[in-house]
């Protein structure tokens, strides 16, 4: 119980942490090094956090889905959401990464393509949360 | 955990395809590190802390490759069957 109040504090303090000003970019984030980071790796970074968490969601779900932890009537919603949120996490990877890779060879890509998948994928994983809690 | 600071010798250690040793010797540098933090510091402090190690051994990865280090690595996902 007290490493799981720990978790949650950690959890908390992560989630506040890259919602304030003090949010740190991650290396190599759009070619970010050190020091003051541009807007746009800010941006990247913070792309980077959400489908990162997405695939912690994802596989999570997945691992449960294998192991049979849900129910046998559920099991085909399960499979069919996850596989969508693989779909669209996917999407938003590849994105990600067109983005990224533009940003390190110094260019400006449009971010509106990211922006879209990123929405797409989080309204997957928060399908496929409500069903796992449903579960 | 002692209250009483302790001294911590720099990393001498390749951060680079760092065997299980290494990686064991970074982990006691780190806790003895840790453990110079008197039980009574507010938590703003470890957490500041933990960051300075991290940072020290990014910067000590960046100088053995001679490259900025990249942490952002994520794969694409396989569907279920």
């Amino acid at each position: 119980m007290k490493i799981r109040a720990v978790l949650a504090v950690l959890v908390l303090g992560l989630i506040g942490g890259c919602a304030s000003a003090n949010y740190k970019v991650h290396p190599g984030a759009g070619g970010y090094i050190s020091g003051t980071a541009t807007a746009v790796q800010v941006f990247d970074s913070q792309e980077y956090d959400a489908i990162s968490a997405a695939s912690v969601v994802i596989q999570g779900v997945q691992a449960d889905y294998l192991a049979g932890k849900f129910p046998a009537s559920a099991m085909p919603t399960i499979r069919t959401a996850t596989n969508s949120a693989v779909a669209a996490y996917n999407d938003a990877q590849a994105q990600w990464m067109a983005f990224d890779g533009a940003l390190k060879a110094g260019g400006t890509p449009g971010q509106s393509a990211l922006i879209s998948a990123v929405a797409a994928m989080n309204n997957a994983i928060s399908q496929l949360t409500t069903l796992r809690g449903g579960k | 955990m002692s209250t009483t600071p302790t001294p911590v010798q720099p990393l001498s250690v390749s951060l680079v395809g760092g065997t299980l040793n290494e990686i064991l010797l970074l982990l006691s540098t780190a806790l003895s590190v840790l453990s110079a933090i008197p039980a009574t510091a507010p938590e703003g402090a470890l957490g500041s802390l933990v960051l300075q190690i991290v940072t020290a051994a990014v910067q000590r990865i960046e100088s053995q490759t001679g490259q900025p280090i990249d942490l952002t690595k994520i794969p694409q996902l396989t569907p279920l069957p």
